[in-house]
């Protein structure tokens, strides 16, 4: 029997959490080097591995078939698989894992009977336990239902309890003629797993590897093995049984054809004609003035493209959702590849005028790349549930599900697990986690541990490190992808099985978005962004004043305003869309955007990828034509020209794949697959050597070949699509246009935003003060619940809003305002018969909000403390004469930062200033005028640490003093022996140099750090530390 | 009335002292993985500058190679118990009041040590001589006293304007108020107890609850709360923390010489006499190990259980070092001739006793000794039994020998293979082939060949 | 004359030849086996000194297995000087419970001692006794003494090297093994005829016969009734 056919028909991946070892992907290609006929991926009760192996066997184009099926076991006592001969049948095995997962908690799975009993279409291969009475009784049951489809599975493990299996697998078949069939129960790929194996077990049962004991597999046998070795364990009959069944299974993913929601399109058109009506009417919309013969051939020469890839249904379900957005008033912008064509345009998907952006038009679908077209959708984060309700309440729930998101072992929980499985102290293993610094680029993490007190040199160290590193990027659990949508026009359990997540009422289907974009399945994403909330509340104001509505494309609209570039690259961008941090601030004024495609750059550069791939540096100096810009090629240039040769986005990188190596558009699409999870899998080597020869065969050197590829490696998982950046640039520069033209209402929407973006209310506020915005105070009489623009003697001014109150219920604001007399309140009587909560009026009264009623705050409080003045019996007693404390300046600026977290009139260094003499300290305003490289003392309170991830270690200090914000560079060496005034110090002090770069940008090169934070000890500023 | 409060306010730390001064002196706190705060830190560690409160992220950065304890409110309270009990001998109204602190009434006791100065000298020198860090401070009530030990006073007032006006300098987070209490106080601008003091009652009762009003009154001493008394155990029950960490079996036998003398003296006490005892031995990472030691008939002296428990020490070995011994009386009974009323089980118990301890004294106890179901897939691997196992394995034999012996005469294979192929986590790392084999003679063995040697071993005889 | 001669039959220490009235054989437990109960008089005797000289790994323990059981729980089964570390899987197996049984080794004369101290608890019913060196005579004689004094029993396992002594018994046997049959010789016996070549088949361990007849049943590859779905 020398060419012996097998196939494994009972194998788990570690899609079978904390118990299969082995990736799907390891678990085909193994198959297919032992030449197995087929393969079955039978994880308990899921089909989350199905679409990694079936796409790993596309990729690798291996001789092995795989057999999509499921292992389940009922009541504890009846185990078995069931296998897919064909369609109906996987429909049928997806509802069934989707009843019984429906009827349990997330992570786990409840059977009932008559789920199997109506099974028509599956295999079944029982697994017989080792106890008769159960075993007849099943039998009967499975001759009575499923005699036709039904075999036993005989394992032979070489456990010692072989010849009990054999025992009653043979009498089994005698009295119920079930016939038996050989299969493992593979939880590896390979026997060095075992470790592995052992170590989810004892995740799994919460032990140590030693106490699992005899629980635990005793040798390595439920791994693939090798034909011959199967021949001597099994009967032959037995082996080919195997095959015969693996014949009956033809199903195959590719079957699983994405039917769209037929409602979509109204009776009597078909896709494609209702769609160009639908961009007919939007042309009449977009260009009311008719647009030019150039742009309508752009537009049919992208509706035939649609039409050819049959995309039509994923431009009609986003134009619907969007449609509704607008009815009700909700912002939203549509971002990506596909989100740049005239088409969207006129779809109004995207708010931005193509043909401003007319550089970024071929990047349509392109047919060669065959990519599925990628929109994402981003709402106003208050108004997104609303979207998800609505299309929960359009498809229904059986026909719409979120995409899963597969977490995976992260290093610490992959450290701390395996240490406790291994048995070491949990209080050793959070030392250790606590001293190991990830972010030091030069040493890695596996030889900092000697150093926290583990000798790398012990056998359990060894152990640990092989076991994290293998552990790590294995999947853990299924969650919900944060906004991507799968809408199907049938019930989705015929395409996919769903399960309970965590939140209540959200169901998730079992496969993620790679897997969906490897079944060319679509997916919606529906994404929060808080920008667009702030940006909407600005609009909303500014409609208020001026008959002509305001909106992004009438900004848009408008072209490149000088003005607005002048205040960018002066960096003063606090409160601004993606350019606001310390990092873009240093940036702006180097770079300087003056048209919207500088702002595009500027968005993509300050990023890891960039940063990593050393491609900052150069592109400055191209860009202020300090070093000359010079193309390889013809093809290099047409893919470089608009960054000066410098790669920026990732797209970039893969056209350089496709023009200069020769890359097909298959290979492009793996190159970025390959990019995005390389930390993980490292697959990008094994295209070194094809981009490196490829360019080297087109006359590229070789040296620039190298720098190409480290530039991609460089890139990894950060490069950010130009598509992408290009749709935050558009609000970026609308909120500086804002800031720009109507600084009040910008910074009003945005407070009204919170929490979002990189500042806090205080320093937002601060900011505005700066820019000489008159700030009020929260006022009993004058302010509503948010904050609003009001005119004090005809200028615009800040009235901060009660929401700015912590611990104020929202009870307690409406009633505020609803019983608010037109005269305002005269008196803290009138507010205490308003019956609101001792909190509330407490708080109300630390804020200072009754400061027109009564001055003394410490004074209110206490009156607000006592409960019976609010019983009508009381009510004319007055008691104050006893009580005599009253709160100084400082006090008052602790009560500021403690009720509202910020302080309009004091700042904690203007106090600091009366109280003692400093005048040998330089103010942020004055920096300006000190000589460069001079010496320098600084005091302020810390309200940043941001360590940028540059590879010589400086970290960024954020001082802020009265009259602005200080930037401190610390070197490593400076940080690492003064730790304390580094780490603990609120308020410090820094002796320092001054440095002023060519362009202006001024940082104080830290020397001596003094914590001086027992001066002002009661207040604690929030600093936002290493984020 | 006159109250001294004791704060033991590093108790955990003086408590290990002796252990961690053995090692080279470094920086130690103890830390309350609960709350992530350092809740006790030695005289290294605050000059690392590591403060009581502060976060362990913190901690561990300011001072790299900083040994932690993780804070055990029981083992605190045990140690406190021993320091009442050795002050008992001294003075008996003690309050106990865990985790950490000691009120002592002064006033009746002042007579028999003539004079308050002799007293408390006395009473310093005892706690001086278990070696323990400690503010005090006097006061008309406990209430008051603690507030003055917790600002750290350390001094002894009498006359009652002294201790009032030290009162009124404290802070409001130095007394017993709840966080909320002391922060919406400040937020009123009320910060020390002399403001507080100052308001009426009447005001403050419309704005607090009870609770603060009567803990007030009982700062001023217009009214005294009862309290309860310490009184040493009804059953003798006492653990022993060594200095230092015992790896060496004869190391153990003085403590148990102390904890036995301390056993005669509570039974004397009591004319009781016991006769069985339990010895806990306590390790850092394994679970307790408690030995059972019976004697034939009830004794009381130490003398008389001394060689009994050197008998069994003698054959003990410790696999891991011993940070504590606990000694406990299972049943003790007055001394009154023999009591012979056993029923069947009891006498059953004793008879099972008595043959074991015979057997195990005579015969050494690692000699006696019970099969325990070995909860490890490697046959010669003795792991700490399973209480339900898994699975029974039907193959395996009654005998196994603990060192494979070489199989020298012809068999055939009846049963097999068995492959067990682990151990990979300790140095015992195994993959073998288990068969049943049968000789000439007709000898049932469970055999396996060794991998590089290719030589067949016994490891089994089916008896 | 014949009331002397009643009174003598039916002293417990008097047989006749013929057969056994003796008082104790509705004591006896039987052994499962049909063949050596009506030899022994109903089974394996409650008290006294029994010795099997046996090979070692034939199933020598497992032919008592009857008696263990019997004279186990609540009571302690000792074994003293065992040939190997006892498992407690095959205790549990046979469902003696483990925390009743005790194990121990010393020299020679520490075994014989806790043999006899073991007899004469009353929390010990059974021990079993493993010698390397022959028993003298007196040694032997303490033992079923104490054994018959105490109701309890003895058996003690003699292995082919060690020199056969007659020694005062109440029961003594010898046993070898041919494949899955054991041949049986009761060589004395306390008021019964010794009985020689008693064939018991039984066999300790588990075997390979439902592997190996797998394989020739369903060795070729076409299978006799097709299964077709």
């Amino acid at each position: 029997m020398v060419n012996m056919l097998y196939s494994e028909l009972f194998c788990q991946s570690n899609f079978s959490f904390l118990c299969g070892a082995s990736d799907p992907e390891e678990l085909v290609n193994t198959a297919a080097f032992l030449n197995y006929q087929a393969l079955a991926i039978t994880d308990e009760c899921s089909v989350a591995g199905v679409v990694r192996a079936h796409a790993e066997i596309k990729r690798n184009r291996l001789p092995l078939k795989l057999i999509i099926g499921a292992s389940f076991t009922l009541a504890e006592e009846f185990s078995f698989l069931l296998l897919c001969p064909y369609k109906q049948a996987y429909s049928e095995l997806c509802r069934i894992i989707t009843n019984a997962r429906s009827r349990s908690p997330k992570g786990e799975y409840h059977l009932a009977e008559w789920d199997i009993k109506s099974v028509k279409h599956c295999l079944i291969i029982w697994l017989p336990s080792l106890n008769r009475d159960v075993n007849l009784h099943w039998g009967k049951w499975l001759q009575r239902y499923h005699s036709q489809r039904c075999w036993i599975g005989v394992q032979r493990l070489l456990d010692g309890q072989d010849h009990h299996r054999f025992t009653i697998c043979s009498d089994l078949t005698e009295s119920f003629s079930i016939p038996l069939c050989a299969c493992t129960g593979v939880l590896m790929h390979h026997p060095k797993q075992l470790p592995l194996q052992h170590i989810l077990h004892a995740m799994r049962t919460g032990s140590t590897v030693d106490k699992i004991g005899i629980a635990a597999l005793s040798n390595a046998e439920r791994a693939l093995r090798p034909l011959n070795k199967l021949r001597k364990l099994y009967p032959a009959q037995w082996l080919y049984e195997t095959q015969k069944i693996s014949e009956l299974c033809q199903f195959s993913l590719e079957e699983l054809k994405y039917q769209y929601p037929k409602e979509l399109v109204p009776t009597g058109y078909t896709a494609t004609s209702y769609l160009r009506e639908c961009v007919e009417k939007g042309i009449k919309k977009r260009f009311p003035e008719g647009i030019t013969h150039e742009v309508r051939q752009v537009i049919e020469k992208e509706l035939l493209l649609i039409k050819e890839q049959a995309y039509e249904y994923f431009f009609l379900t986003i134009y619907d959702i969007v449609q509704f957005a607008q009815q009700q008033g909700i912002l939203y912008q549509g971002r990506g590849s596909a989100a740049n064509s005239v088409v969207c345009y006129c779809l109004e998907i995207t708010a931005v005028d193509p043909r401003q952006i007319n550089v970024l038009f071929e990047r349509f679908i392109s047919k060669e790349r065959d990519e599925p077209p990628d929109i994402d959708v981003d709402f106003e984060h208050e108004k997104r549930e609303q979207i998800i309700q609505y299309i929960y309440r359009k498809y229904g729930r059986q026909r719409t599900a979120l995409a899963a998101t597969v977490i995976t072992f992260r290093f610490r929980s992959a450290f701390r697990e395996v240490g406790k499985a291994l048995g070491f102290a949990e209080s050793q293993l959070g030392y250790v986690l606590k001293n190991i610094n990830r972010r030091d680029k030069a040493l890695p993490w596996q030889s900092q541990l000697s150093a926290c007190g583990m000798d790398p040199a012990q056998v359990k160290v060894k152990q640990l490190i092989a076991l994290v590193e293998q552990i790590i990027g294995l999947p853990r659990h299924l969650s919900q992808h944060v906004g991507g949508f799968v809408i199907s026009d049938g019930p989705l359990h015929e395409l996919v099985p769903t399960e309970n997540t965590a939140m209540p009422d959200r169901t998730v289907i079992q496969w993620d978005k790679d897997d969906l974009e490897s079944l060319a399945l679509l997916k919606v994403d529906i994404l929060a962004l808080g920008m667009l909330t702030a940006i909407q509340k600005s609009f909303h104001l500014l409609n208020k004043q001026f008959p002509q509505p305001v909106s992004i494309p009438f900004i848009t609209r408008l072209g490149d305003d000088r003005q607005v570039y002048d205040m960018v690259c002066k960096a003063d961008t606090v409160g601004v869309f993606q350019i606001e941090s310390r990092a873009q601030m240093t940036m702006l004024p180097r770079l300087k955007p003056r048209c919207y495609y500088d702002l595009v750059v500027q968005i993509a550069i300050v990023r890891p990828g960039p940063i990593q791939g050393e491609m900052v540096h150069p592109y400055l100096r191209r860009r202020h034509q300090l070093d000359p810009v010079v193309y390889p090629s013809k093809e290099v240039e047409s893919v470089l020209g608009r960054t000066m040769g410098v790669p920026i986005f990732q797209e970039q990188v893969i056209q350089l794949a496709m023009v200069a190596a020769g890359f097909s558009g298959g290979e492009a699409d793996q190159l970025r697959r390959a990019m995005a999870s390389w930390k993980k899998n490292g697959r990008l080597y094994e295209f070194q050597e094809k981009v490196v020869s490829g360019m080297t065969q087109r006359g590229y050197d070789k040296h620039y070949a190298n720098q190409i590829f480290e530039q991609i490696k460089g890139f990894g998982g950060y490069g950010f699509p130009e598509a992408h950046s290009a749709s935050f640039a558009v609000l970026a520069y609308v909120s500086c246009w804002l800031k720009h033209y109507f600084p009040v209402e910008f910074y009003v929407g945005l407070l009204n935003s919170w929490p979002m973006g990189f500042y806090t209310p205080s320093q937002l506020v601060r900011d505005a003060q700066q820019h000489n915005i008159k700030v009020l105070p929260v006022c009993i009489n004058a302010s509503s619940i948010e904050h609003e623009v009001v005119f004090v003697q005809s200028e615009k001014a800040i009235r901060l809003g009660f929401t700015l109150i912590k611990g104020l219920s929202d009870k307690a604001k409406d009633s505020i305002v609803s019983h608010r007399p037109c005269e305002g309140y005269q008196s803290l009587r009138q507010i205490q018969q308003l019956s609101l909560s001792r909190a509330d009026l407490t708080a109300l009264a630390s804020a200072n909000a009754f400061h027109q009623l009564a001055d003394n705050r410490y004074q209110t409080r206490w009156e607000m403390m006592n409960q019976e003045k609010n019983l009508p019996l009381f009510a004319n007693q007055d008691s104050q004469q006893s009580f005599a404390f009253t709160p100084s300046s400082l006090d008052n600026l602790i009560e500021d930062y403690a009720a509202t977290g910020l302080s309009i009139e004091h700042h904690p260094i203007a106090l600091l200033a009366n109280q003692r003499s400093l005048n040998k300290y330089c103010w942020s305003k004055d920096l300006s005028n000190k000589k460069n490289k001079s010496l320098v003392r600084i005091i302020g309170c810390v309200t940043g640490r941001q360590a940028p991830g540059t590879a010589s270690g400086v970290t960024f200090l954020t001082l802020e003093d009265h009259f602005g914000n200080i930037n401190v560079v610390v070197w490593q060496a400076t940080a690492r022996h003064q730790q304390q005034p580094y780490l603990k110090a609120s308020l410090l002090q820094v002796d320092g140099i001054l440095e002023r770069s060519p362009e202006g940008v001024i940082h104080v090169i830290a020397g001596k750090l003094t914590d001086r934070s027992d001066w002002l000890s009661a207040i604690n500023v929030p600093s936002r530390d290493f984020h | 009335m006159l109250w001294l409060f004791l704060d033991f306010h590093q108790l955990s730390l003086d408590a290990l002292a002796p252990i961690l001064d053995k090692e080279e002196p470094r920086p130690c706190v103890i830390y309350e993985a609960e709350v992530n705060q350092i809740v006790q830190c030695n005289s290294y560690a605050t000059e690392a500058g590591i403060e009581v409160g502060m976060g362990m992220a913190q901690a561990a950065s300011l001072c790299s190679d900083l040994s932690i304890i993780d804070y055990k409110v029981d083992r605190e309270t045990s140690h406190l118990k021993i320091l009442a009990n050795s002050l008992y001998q001294l003075i008996g109204d003690i309050v106990l009041i865990p985790p950490a602190s000691l009120a002592l009434r002064l006033d009746p006791s002042i007579r028999f040590y003539d004079g308050l100065r002799p007293l408390c000298q006395t009473i310093m020198n005892e706690l001086n001589q278990q070696k323990v860090n400690f503010h005090f401070a006097t006061g008309w009530s406990i209430e008051s006293a603690k507030v003055l030990a917790k600002a750290k006073m350390d001094r002894i007032l009498s006359d009652q304007a002294a201790i009032h006006n030290a009162l009124l300098q404290c802070h409001l987070n130095q007394t017993d108020l709840t966080t909320q209490q002391v922060d919406s106080l400040a937020r009123v601008g009320i910060h020390t107890l002399q403001s507080l003091l100052s308001l009426p009652t009447t005001e403050i009762g419309k704005r607090f609850d009870n609770k603060l009003i009567s803990y007030l009154t009982a700062l001023r001493g217009e009214v005294f709360p009862t309290c309860v008394y310490f009184h040493p155990e009804e059953k003798f029950a006492e653990t022993i923390e060594p200095a230092y960490e015992i790896s060496q079996t004869q190391h153990l036998l003085p403590w148990v010489n102390r904890l036995l003398n301390q056993l005669a003296v509570f039974l004397r006490l009591r004319n009781q006499v016991t006769a069985s005892l339990t010895l806990t031995l306590f390790f850092r990472e394994k679970e307790k190990e408690s030995l059972q030691i019976g004697s034939a008939y009830p004794l009381s002296l130490a003398a008389n259980w001394l060689p009994l428990f050197e008998l069994h020490i003698e054959k003990l070995t410790l696999t891991e070092p011993v940070t504590a011994l606990g000694l406990t009386a299972n049943q003790t009974e007055q001394m009154n001739g023999h009591n012979s009323d056993f029923f069947y089980h009891r006498f059953h118990y004793f008879a099972k006793m008595q043959l074991l301890g015979k057997l195990q004294a005579k015969l050494g106890s690692d000699n006696v000794c019970t099969p325990t179901f070995n909860n490890d897939h490697r046959l010669e691997e003795a792991s700490p039994a399973a209480n339900f196992p898994a699975f029974i394995p039907h193959w395996h034999p009654l005998f196994i020998a603990t060192t494979p012996l070489p199989l020298s005469e012809s068999s055939q294979i009846q049963f097999g293979p068995v492959r067990i192929q682990t151990g990979w986590w300790d140095d015992q790392d195994v993959k073998r082939d288990y068969f049943i084999a049968q000789t000439s003679k007709g000898e049932l063995l469970l055999v396996y060949k060794s991998s590089p040697e290719q030589q067949w071993f016994i490891q089994g005889w089916y008896g | 004359m014949s009331d002397r001669l009643t009174h003598l039959t039916v002293h417990p220490h008097l047989w006749r030849a013929s057969y056994k009235t003796s008082s104790e054989n509705k004591a006896r437990i039987p052994s499962g086996f049909t063949l050596l109960d009506s030899a022994l008089g109903g089974g394996w005797p409650q008290a006294g000194l029994i010795r099997l000289r046996t090979l070692q790994g034939i199933g020598e323990v497992e032919l008592f297995l009857t008696l263990l059981q019997h004279m186990c729980h609540p009571h302690l089964l000792v074994f003293i000087n065992p040939p190997g570390r006892i498992q407690a899987s095959w205790l549990i197996k046979y469902k003696i419970e483990p925390d009743d049984v005790v194990f121990l080794t010393g020299t020679h004369e520490q075994n014989l001692w806790a043999a006899e101290q073991c007899l004469k608890n009353d929390a010990c019913q059974i021990v079993l006794v493993w010698s390397g060196q022959p028993l003298s005579l007196t040694q032997a004689r303490r033992l079923q003494v104490n054994a018959k004094q105490h109701q309890s029993v003895c058996i003690l396992f003699e292995y082919q090297h060690v020199l056969r002594q007659s020694l005062p018994l109440e029961l003594d046997l010898s046993l070898i093994r041919e494949q899955a049959a054991v041949t049986l010789n009761i060589e004395k016996q306390l008021g019964g005829w010794p009985r020689v070549g008693l064939q018991l088949t039984y066999s300790p361990i588990p075997s390979n016969n439902s592997i190996l007849s797998a394989f020739t049943r369903y060795a070729q590859t076409y299978s006799k009734h097709e299964q077709v779905s």
